[in-house]
Order: C-alpha cells, then sequence, then structure tokens
C-alpha cells in the first residue's frame, strides 16, 4: 500500500511561504534581545516576496513541477482565480508590511507580524478553496488574526473596546455562516463545491419543498456570514468602531484583507445559483436590496462623520455595494453585447476584483498617511487634525488627495476605470437579463453612479482640508522610513493604475475564467434537466474541466 | 506638423504643470514666465492649427479633422490576428483620439487666446502659493484642450471631469472671502450632473455595440452617433439625452441649474472668472453641441421645447437678477446666466441658422465676458471693492479704462457692429423661425435684450459716471500699478477688443468653415431620422406650411430650404441688412400664430 500525500506541496508553496515566514516572525518576537526583534519586519517581508516570487513563477510556468492547475486534493482546487489572488494580496501585503512596520510595541511586534501573514495566508487559501468546511476554515484564518492585530496596534483603551467588539461580532457572523453552510452541506450532500453547484442551484428554484426551503435558509444565512467580511448592509455595524480604535495601517489592511476574502467566498456562493444565469429571482433580489441599502447607508453615514477614521470606514461600506452591483452583473454579463467573447464591461466579476484591489490601495495610502501624521503628539483622525497639511508635508498631502480622488472615482483615477466596468457589466448585463431584471439593473446603476456623488461630497472635505485650507500648526509626520516608502509605493501604484490599468484590467479578466465556465456549465446542466427528468445526468464539475497536472 | 500642434496644445501644459510645481521655493518668480510662455506657445500651435483647416476640409471634405492622432489607450480583452496585426475582437477599447474640425476649432483658438492673458492679469493679482497656482492654471488648460480636441466620447469625459479639479483649487485657495463654500458647491453640482451623463455615456456605448452585434465596445464619437442613432428608440434617447442633461446643463448652466455659477464666479480669482466664463461655461454648450444632438437626435427634438422654455427662462430671470445686483462681479456672473440662455435657444432651434448663431454666441460670450471680468477685475486690484455705491465716476480719473468698459459692454448686450449683436440676432432669429420653438420663444427671449441693455448701462453709467466716488485709502498701488490702466493690462485688453470689432464686420470668419460641418454631423442626422417614418415634402413649398400641415414635415421643410441654400442666411447678411430680416421676421410671426404644433409632438405620435 503506497501512502499518497493528501495535498501536492508544489501546489501550495506560496501559502507555506507566508506560513511559514509567519511562524518564524512569531519566534523571532519573543526572542530576549532586541536586535533579533528589530529583524522581525524583514523576514515577514523576505517571505512575502519569496512567496510573492514563487506565486509568479507558477503563474506563468507552462511546464515543470511548478505549473499546477485543477484539483489538487484535500478540497482546494488551483483554478484561475488562484495567480491573481496571490499576486495582488501579496503585492499588498508587501505594502502593509512596510505601513505596519513599527507600528506595534516592540514586545509584540512579531506577534502583530506574524498575525498579519496568517491573515494574509488565509486570504490565499480562500481563492482555492472547493470546499464548504475549508472555505470556511479559510474565512476564519482570514479573520481571526485581525481580531488580534486590532487590539495589539494601538496602546489605547479604544482598540482593546474595538477587537473585543470586532471579535463578538465575527464570532457571531461566523456562526451565522457556518449554520449556513451545514444546511447547504445537509442539501448537497456533499462539501465540495463544484459538486454540490447543480443541486443546491436546482434546489434553490423550488424553495416550497423542504429541500428547496432549506437550501434558501443555508444560502442566505452564509451570504449573511459573508457580508460581514465585506462590510456590506446589514453586517456593517461594527466598522466605524473598529476603524477608529485600531491603528490607521491596520484599518487599511481590514479595508482589503477581509474584503477580497469575502467578495471571493461571494464568488463561490454565489456560483451555487442560478443568479449569474440569469434565473433564480430570489438571488437577484437578495443582492440587489443589500448592495443599494450598502450604498446609500454608507454613503450616508460617511457624510456625517468629522473622523476621518469613521468616514473612510462607512465609505468602504458603500464600496462595498458598488462591488455587489459587479457581482449582480456576474461573469457573463455581456453575452449581449459579444457573443463568443469576454470583455471589460462584460464581465462583472473581474470588474470586482479590479475594484478590491484599487480600493484596497487607495484606503490603504490614505490610512498609511493618517498613521504618519502626528498633531501634537498625538494621532491623525480628523478633518481638523489634517488642515493645512499641503504647507508642511506636500507629498503626503498630495497622496492622500490622490487616494481620495481614487475613492470618489473621478476620471482618470483609478477608481473611475473600476466603477467604469462595475457600472458598465451591470448596463450589459441588463441587455440579456430576463423580463424585469433589466430595468432594475439600470435602475440600480443610476442610482449608484447618484451614490457616488453623494461620496464626493465628502471625499471632498478631506481634500478640501489638507489642500486649501490654511493651518499656522499643521500636522507633521513621524521620521519611519519603511512607512513612508510603504505609502508612497501606494501612491505610485495608483498612478500606474490611473494611466495604464490594463496592468491590472487584464489579469482580472483572466481570473474571472473560471466562473464564467462555470457558469457554462450550469448553463448547459439547467437545460438538461429542462430537456427532461429522464435524460442521464451527466454534471460536469469543475475537476473534469480543469487541465490535470502535467505528469512527471 | 498638425498632429505635433494639436498635441503639444495638451501636452505642454500638462509637463509646464509638473514643471512649476517643481520649481523650487527661491524660483518662485519664474512660474509666471513659464506659464506666459506655455500659453503663448499654444496660442501660436492654435492660429496654426486654425490656418490648416480649409486646407485640410478640401483635401478630406467636411467631416475633416485636423491634427487627427489615434492611438490605442487602454484595450482589454482577446486580440485576433488579422494582416499581421493584433485587433480587438472583443473587449473594451479607450482609445486616444483627437482632432479638431470647425466646432472645436474656433473654441481652442479662444482657449488659447485666454489662457495667455489670464496668465498676464494674475501677475499683480496673485500673492500667494504662486507655483500651486500656475500649475493648476496649466492643468486646467490642458483639460480644456483636451476636453474640444477629443473624438472619443469616454476620453471627452475624463477631460470634462478633470477641469473640476483644477478649477475647484484656483477658486477654494485664491478666491474670495467665501471660496471655500462656492468652490465645494461649483465641485458638488457639477459631478453630481456629470455622473449621471457618465451613466448615459456607458448606456449609449453599450447599446452601440449590441446593435452593432460587435464585440468591442467602443466610445468612439463618430461611431456611436452614427450607430446608435439608427435604431435607439425614442424613450431611449429620451432618457439618454435626459442623462447627458444633467451633466451638460448644470455646465450651462441652465435655469433652474445655474445657482453654483454666481457664486463660483463671484469668488473666483480674476483668471479663474476668466476661464470660467470663457470656456468651461462652453464645455456644457458643446457637450450638447457635440454629444447630445449627434447621438440622441430623437431625444433632442422631443426636448427641444423644453430646453428652449428653459432657456427662456434663464434669460429673462438671469437679467433681472442682474438689474438687482449691487456686485459688480456678481452682476456679469448673473448675465452670463442670461447670455447661455440665447446660446441654447439658438441651438435648439435645431436649424442650421440657430446652431452656427449659437456657436458664434460661444465665441462672442466668451470673448465679451471674459473681457468684462478682467476690467472688473483690474477695477478691484485697485479699489478692492466691487460694491457699485462705493465706487463711481471712474471714467475721469481711468480713461483708458472706462474705454475698454463700454466697448465690452456694448459688445455684451449687442450693439449692430460689435460681435455680440451679430449672434444673439441670429439664435432670435432662428428660434423665431424654427418650427420647433416658435415666435413665443424668440419674443420672450427678445425681452432679454432689452433687459441687458437696461442693467448694463445702468450698472456702467454708475461705475464710469458721475461724480468721483473711491473708497478711502484707494487706489490702492502698492503692486505697481498705475492709477489708470497700465501698459500690461491694455496690452492684455487689446486682443479682445480687436476680435469684438472683427468679429461684429465679418462673423463669417468663424462660420463659414462651420456651416458645412454642422450640416454634415448634426442636421443630417435631423433629417435621416426623420424621412423614413413620416411624411416627407419636397424643398420649394412654402416655408411657412400651413399650421394643421403636419408639422413634422413643415420641420423637414425648413431644414431642406435652410440647408439647401445655407449661405443666403447666414448671419452675416442677416446683420447686415436689417429691412431684409425685417421681412424674414414678418410671416414668422404670422405663421407663428399657433405655436403649441411643435415638431416635437408630432414626432412622438407619429412615431409606430
Amino acid at each position: 500500500m503506497t501512502i499518497t500525500p493528501p495535498i501536492s506541496l508544489a501546489a501550495v508553496l506560496p501559502e507555506l511561504c507566508v506560513l511559514l515566514g509567519g511562524c518564524a516572525v512569531l519566534l523571532m518576537g519573543q526572542a530576549g534581545s532586541a536586535a533579533v526583534r528589530r529583524q522581525s519586519p524583514w523576514v515577514a517581508l523576505l517571505s512575502l516576496a519569496a512567496a510573492l516570487a514563487v506565486a509568479m513563477l507558477s503563474a506563468n510556468a507552462s511546464g515543470g513541477w511548478l505549473a499546477v492547475a485543477g484539483s489538487v486534493g484535500s478540497g482546494l482546487a488551483i483554478g484561475s482565480l488562484v495567480p491573481f489572488v496571490r499576486i495582488s494580496a501579496l503585492e499588498l501585503g508587501i505594502l502593509l508590511t512596510l505601513a505596519n512596520w513599527s507600528g506595534s510595541r516592540d514586545r509584540e511586534r512579531g506577534e502583530f507580524l506574524s498575525m498579519m501573514l496568517f491573515s494574509l495566508c488565509g486570504l490565499l487559501l480562500v481563492a482555492a478553496c472547493d470546499n464548504l468546511l475549508l472555505l470556511f476554515l479559510a474565512l476564519e484564518l482570514v479573520s481571526i488574526p485581525t481580531y488580534v492585530m486590532v487590539v495589539l496596534s494601538r496602546t489605547h483603551a479604544r482598540a482593546l473596546e474595538a477587537g473585543t467588539k470586532y471579535f463578538y461580532l465575527g464570532a457571531l457572523s461566523a456562526a451565522v455562516m457556518g449554520y449556513g453552510f451545514s444546511f447547504l452541506y445537509g442539501v448537497a450532500e456533499t462539501a465540495s463545491i463544484s459538486a454540490a453547484a447543480p443541486v443546491l442551484a436546482e434546489a434553490l428554484e423550488d424553495p416550497a419543498t423542504l429541500r428547496g426551503g432549506l437550501a434558501v435558509v443555508g444560502l442566505v444565512l452564509a451570504v449573511g456570514g459573508v457580508l460581514f467580511k465585506l462590510a456590506a448592509f446589514p453586517m456593517h455595524f461594527y466598522v466605524a468602531d473598529v476603524y477608529q480604535g485600531a491603528s490607521s495601517p491596520v484599518a487599511g489592511l481590514l479595508g482589503f484583507v477581509p474584503k477580497l476574502a469575502g467578495v471571493l467566498a461571494l464568488f463561490k456562493l454565489l456560483g451555487l445559483t442560478y443568479l449569474w444565469t440569469g434565473e433564480s429571482a430570489a438571488v437577484f433580489w437578495l443582492v440587489w436590496i443589500v448592495a443599494l441599502l450598502s450604498m446609500t447607508v454608507g454613503n450616508v453615514l460617511a457624510l456625517r462623520q468629522t473622523n476621518i477614521k469613521r468616514m473612510l470606514a462607512y465609505s468602504g461600506v458603500a464600496h462595498a455595494g458598488y462591488m455587489l452591483v459587479g457581482v449582480l452583473a456576474g461573469p457573463d454579463a455581456g453575452s449581449g453585447v459579444h457573443r463568443d467573447g469576454i470583455a471589460f464591461l462584460g464581465d462583472g466579476t473581474a470588474a470586482v476584483l479590479y475594484y478590491v484591489v484599487v480600493y484596497g490601495i487607495a484606503n490603504l495610502g490614505a490610512f498609511a498617511v493618517l498613521g504618519l501624521l502626528r498633531q501634537r503628539g498625538a494621532a491623525c483622525e480628523t478633518l481638523r487634525d489634517v488642515a493645512g497639511l499641503m504647507r508642511r508635508e506636500p507629498a503626503l498631502a498630495l497622496l492622500l488627495a490622490l487616494a481620495m480622488f481614487t475613492l470618489m472615482g473621478l476620471p482618470p483615477a483609478p477608481g473611475f476605470w473600476g466603477k467604469l466596468g462595475l457600472f458598465g457589466s451591470a448596463l450589459a448585463a441588463a441587455g440579456d437579463a430576463p423580463a424585469g431584471f433589466g430595468y432594475w439593473l439600470v435602475t440600480l446603476v443610476v442610482l449608484a453612479v447618484l451614490n457616488s456623488a453623494l461620496a464626493a461630497a465628502y471625499y471632498l472635505r478631506v481634500i478640501a482640508a489638507v489642500l486649501v485650507y490654511e493651518n499656522d500648526r499643521p500636522a507633521a509626520s513621524t521620521q519611519r522610513e519603511a512607512e513612508h516608502i510603504g505609502a508612497l509605493l501606494s501612491g505610485f501604484m495608483i498612478l500606474i493604475f490611473a494611466f495604464y490599468p490594463n496592468v491590472l484590467l487584464s489579469p482580472s479578466q483572466v481570473a474571472t475564467r473560471e466562473l464564467r465556465e462555470a457558469v457554462q456549465v450550469s448553463l448547459e446542466h439547467r437545460e438538461q434537466v429542462r430537456a427532461g427528468p429522464e435524460a442521464p445526468l451527466h454534471v460536469e464539475t469543475r475537476a473534469d474541466l480543469a487541465v490535470s497536472p502535467p505528469a512527471r | 506638423m498638425d498632429v505635433f500642434s494639436l498635441n503639444v496644445l495638451v501636452f505642454l501644459p500638462l509637463a509646464a504643470a509638473v514643471l512649476i510645481a517643481l520649481l523650487p521655493a527661491s524660483r518662485e518668480r519664474l512660474a509666471a514666465v513659464v506659464a506666459l510662455w506655455v500659453g503663448l506657445v499654444t496660442l501660436a500651435a492654435a492660429v496654426y492649427l486654425w490656418g490648416r483647416l480649409p486646407g485640410t476640409v478640401e483635401a478630406e471634405g467636411a467631416d475633416a479633422l485636423v491634427g487627427r492622432t489615434d492611438l490605442s489607450w487602454i484595450a482589454v480583452g482577446e486580440r485576433v490576428l488579422v494582416d499581421g496585426a493584433a485587433v480587438l475582437q472583443h473587449g473594451f477599447e479607450l482609445r486616444y483620439h483627437v482632432g479638431l474640425d470647425a466646432i472645436s476649432l474656433p473654441l481652442v483658438v479662444l482657449t488659447a487666446l485666454l489662457v495667455p492673458l489670464s496668465v498676464l492679469c494674475s501677475l499683480t493679482a496673485i500673492r500667494t502659493r504662486v507655483r500651486e497656482y500656475y500649475a493648476w492654471l496649466m492643468l486646467l488648460t490642458a483639460a480644456m484642450f483636451g476636453v474640444f480636441a477629443a473624438r472619443d466620447l469616454l476620453l471627452f469625459y475624463i477631460f470634462f471631469e478633470f477641469t473640476l479639479v483644477p478649477l475647484y483649487f484656483l477658486i477654494g485657495v485664491w478666491g474670495g472671502e467665501q471660496r471655500r463654500y462656492a468652490a465645494s458647491k461649483f465641485f458638488i453640482f457639477t459631478f453630481v450632473g456629470s455622473v449621471v451623463t457618465f451613466a448615459g455615456i456607458l448606456y449609449l456605448a453599450i447599446r452601440a455595440a449590441q446593435i452593432a452585434n460587435s464585440g468591442v465596445v467602443s466610445f468612439d464619437l463618430v461611431r456611436l452617433c452614427t450607430i446608435a442613432v439608427s435604431q435607439l428608440s425614442l424613450s431611449e434617447q429620451s432618457l439618454l439625452f435626459f442623462a447627458l442633461f444633467c451633466g451638460f446643463a448644470i455646465k450651462v448652466p441652465l435655469f433652474p441649474l445655474h445657482t453654483w455659477l454666481p457664486l463660483a464666479h463671484t469668488e473666483a480669482p480674476t483668471a479663474g472668472s476668466v476661464l470660467l466664463a470663457g470656456i468651461l461655461l462652453k464645455l456644457g454648450t458643446y457637450g450638447f453641441l457635440r454629444v447630445a444632438l449627434p447621438a440622441v437626435p430623437l431625444g433632442a427634438l422631443e426636448w427641444a421645447q423644453v430646453m428652449a422654455a428653459l432657456a427662456v427662462i434663464g434669460i429673462i430671470y438671469g437679467a433681472l437678477c442682474c438689474w438687482v445686483q449691487s456686485d459688480v462681479k456678481k452682476l456679469v456672473a448673473y448675465s452670463s446666466v442670461s447670455h447661455l440662455g440665447f446660446c441654447m435657444l439658438g441651438m435648439f432651434a435645431l436649424t442650421p441658422l440657430g446652431l452656427s448663431g449659437s456657436m458664434l454666441y460661444m465665441i462672442n460670450h466668451g470673448i465679451s465676458t471674459g473681457a468684462l471680468f478682467l476690467v472688473v477685475g483690474m477695477i478691484y486690484e485697485r479699489y478692492h471693492t466691487r460694491d457699485l455705491e462705493q465706487i463711481g465716476g471712474l471714467a475721469r480719473t481711468m480713461p483708458v479704462m472706462a474705454f475698454f468698459l463700454v466697448l465690452f459692454t456694448l459688445s455684451s448686450i449687442g450693439l449692430p457692429g460689435l460681435n455680440g449683436f451679430v449672434s444673439e440676432f441670429t439664435t432670435l432669429l432662428a428660434a423665431f423661425h424654427s418650427t420647433t420653438l416658435g415666435p413665443w420663444y424668440g419674443g420672450l427671449g427678445a425681452a432679454g435684450i432689452l433687459l441687458g441693455a437696461i442693467y448694463m448701462l445702468y450698472a456702467i453709467g454708475k461705475v464710469l459716471f458721475g461724480p468721483l466716488k473711491e473708497p478711502e485709502h484707494t487706489p490702492d498701488l502698492s503692486q505697481g500699478l498705475s492709477r489708470d490702466l497700465n501698459t500690461r493690462e491694455v496690452l492684455i485688453l487689446t486682443p479682445l477688443a480687436v476680435l469684438v470689432v472683427y468679429l461684429g464686420i465679418w462673423p463669417r470668419a468663424v462660420t463659414d468653415p462651420l456651416d458645412p460641418v454642422l450640416q454634415t454631423q448634426i442636421l443630417a442626422r435631423f433629417e435621416t431620422q426623420l424621412r423614413p417614418d413620416h411624411t416627407y415634402v419636397h424643398a420649394g413649398q412654402s416655408m411657412f406650411g400651413e399650421p394643421e400641415h403636419g408639422s413634422e414635415s413643415r420641420a423637414i421643410v425648413r431644414h431642406q430650404s435652410e440647408c439647401g441654400a445655407p449661405h443666403t442666411t447666414t448671419e452675416a447678411d442677416a446683420a447686415r441688412d436689417d429691412s431684409e430680416s425685417q421681412r424674414r421676421l414678418l410671416p414668422a410671426v404670422a405663421a407663428g400664430s399657433n405655436p403649441d404644433a411643435g415638431g416635437g409632438h408630432a414626432t412622438r405620435e407619429e412615431r409606430p
């Protein structure tokens, strides 16, 4: 009897790099000598860079042991999403490491940075999950370290309060999500996502039956749990307090890592339904209402803030709403636009991926600047604190303004290209959506653009404070080189994506190939089922479609 | 060379902005010099391009573009090799496609003229954060040139939106007392409108791709205008027009969306006011002319009467507001609301005469209102007030200034012989004759001329004549100003004064190249829209057909008869021969006894 390993290690090499780096940093943080402890950020950076290098090599490898695709065992499948998520998450991870370089107290830095690495590792795993159980674990691996990070990031009592609040609400949402997953498992009788998709999709279409009813309950609970990660309505209540309590760079992390994880999980969960083949009215309305309320509630609440951290927190809720517009459009939105190809304006999910990354960078840039600034010895948080920044710190002031313009979506900032993709794909989807849906999609787009105009008001306040107002004693920046580099790098990336968005748009397009294929599979499956229950049911799973790893 | 000159217009100011921002603080004085030279170079380039227009048109036809550049900027999607070149097969494409035609060139020249003048007028007025100021001014310049040059709708939108940022800072940092409030109001107003326009543009592009059954969503203006037009339903066109209206009408600004304008104008520094009135308001009218009319002609027809009604209300309301202002700058600002109303009225007459009159109005308003803001700014620099109650009789001490102020005022109120008259007259005439509008619109609009003369002359009389009245401790000559205008200031105003007279005598310099382009790009679309669905009546019938004869066919007759001989009704002729105009006016009034039988209604009812 030969023992086969449960998983090919080559398939998860980047994740392993990050994990090992995290363990090393954790141990180094406990070292007695301060000199060793001081090296821990370097180790974190090194492990991320190594993981990034491996991820890039394996993404471009056409053969050899690194070129892994398809199911790799243990509920993981390396699809087209994985390379995109790995590369973007690791690049942002490097920015996050720079921004958090000396963020926590010396004694706790090892723990802090290792938590960040574990969280990133969880994010990488979410993309590869093809199993409900593993998806749950990966999502929790994303979240649990962030609870610790919030507490460790500041010595303020507020951080403790924020961490506790975040932890309890996060645990609640995890419980809700896990409960939902158990229903889905019960109905599908399998935990494999690709195998469960056809069964669940059919069951969801028939909510009157017991199976259908249970599937609906399961899906709603699971999506509800994921909305917590996305910070979308109605699971947004924690954001403002948590962002305010955490240190600024950690708040920057909270705007990207859990959001991307949530988006990926949402892709996987909604792939279980007929939403993207344009049938499931119930799911359509669920996402439609959540999208509209998220952006409206987020923007209205953000409009009332004078604390920039709270404002950015609520604006994150609104951005989650914009992302849901793209989710609603789906990966194959533009079949009305093109018959057999894929366009940026026809792929809502690609636009969402692009948007999450751009939002993550801009959000991180803004928080990195806030983290660098000190006003009378205290951290900068309010509009009053940053007033007149242009005079003393022109580079940071311009960077903050650039981040705000990106979040606002003013052309040609990268946020504009993101909104172009999100709203364009929704309009393209409206063309061939079933009767009635089309109008509602167009309505949603109109409400979304009005919302982004509403958002301009509060972003403009920050820009005005920084560039227009005069202040005799403006905030000054602390002398932290790594953080400065991190902030400037994020500004640099914003500029690149503004004038050459192709570098991110095209990969996001490639990344969603597996979602489009899944839509094709469920379309075929649906036709088979409709053709007659007697017809032999051949279910093609994603594992069948995927290329098997080359023999060695 | 053409291509080079055109790209100099966009990229030179952009590069200058970066350069100026990076100047060391000790070289602050260089900022203005760099900006001035950039302004002069772009002026030379613009004039050169203007000179190239006739030759290009002769070689390539009425739709020719001077300095056409067409490069791929952002392309996402699947490429297929066709004849060795990778061609985008499925995807989305944004092209850097620029070029100038007879519609955009006059505006480009106007921009190129006003930019160096506004740099010159800022030399003494701007004393704080000098480098920043000129950097923003240069960015604004690049964006303005970009809007007029863009031939890709998305590119147009990007430049259109981007003008907001520099102007926001120009007003917010260097403006008057309420500058921050004014700047924010300006930004939010225009941004709200233009995001709706953005949704409309996206929808238009996607629908065009669907109709053409093409995999590539492109934003090419010509393509959008030809493809979408033929198959969009009336309701779609109407909604699209409304979406475009939201962005452009706020920019124009059309009543009741004008409330940001007086504030922004009053609070802006002189250069900001000049460019805002001279160029940025035209982005709205240019947007209607370039995008809304050609892309959704049915929607425009449907909305023509509403637009014209808003324009007329704007004309009268703006004029009445002017009457009660005590702040000279605010008065000029409100007069813009009134004047742009004429421009929109002429445009939505949807006749060749109206369109070219409206286009001419854009230029003339840019010149005379820009000049008025400049003069008011010069007064303000000396007296630190613009209150009509505090200054008076300045003609005694500032005769040169008085000369210019009177000249520009007369141009602004439409004195025959000066430029304002020609355009005001043609737009009103077009509204009278238009079958979509009718004499009521023209008649009510004409009241604006009367009111304009009242408020302008009243205010100018107070400022210039009567006993000398100066606030205490003024004039402030600390910045090296002389009591009357100095050479620099005379140099600023002279080119504008020359243009005021030149365009008053020879408006055909602008309109002659314009007419064929307006015909092929805009009016032709209205005809092709109408012909298949409606009774088509041959030209030659009575121009003012019986009201019961289906107003739609009347519209066609109008187009036909006017298009057939475009030069018989050019504004130049009309301007020179009043009695001829009288003859033309009279039957219009007679035929207009039933003004409700507008073309828009008929269109709606008769379409299947």
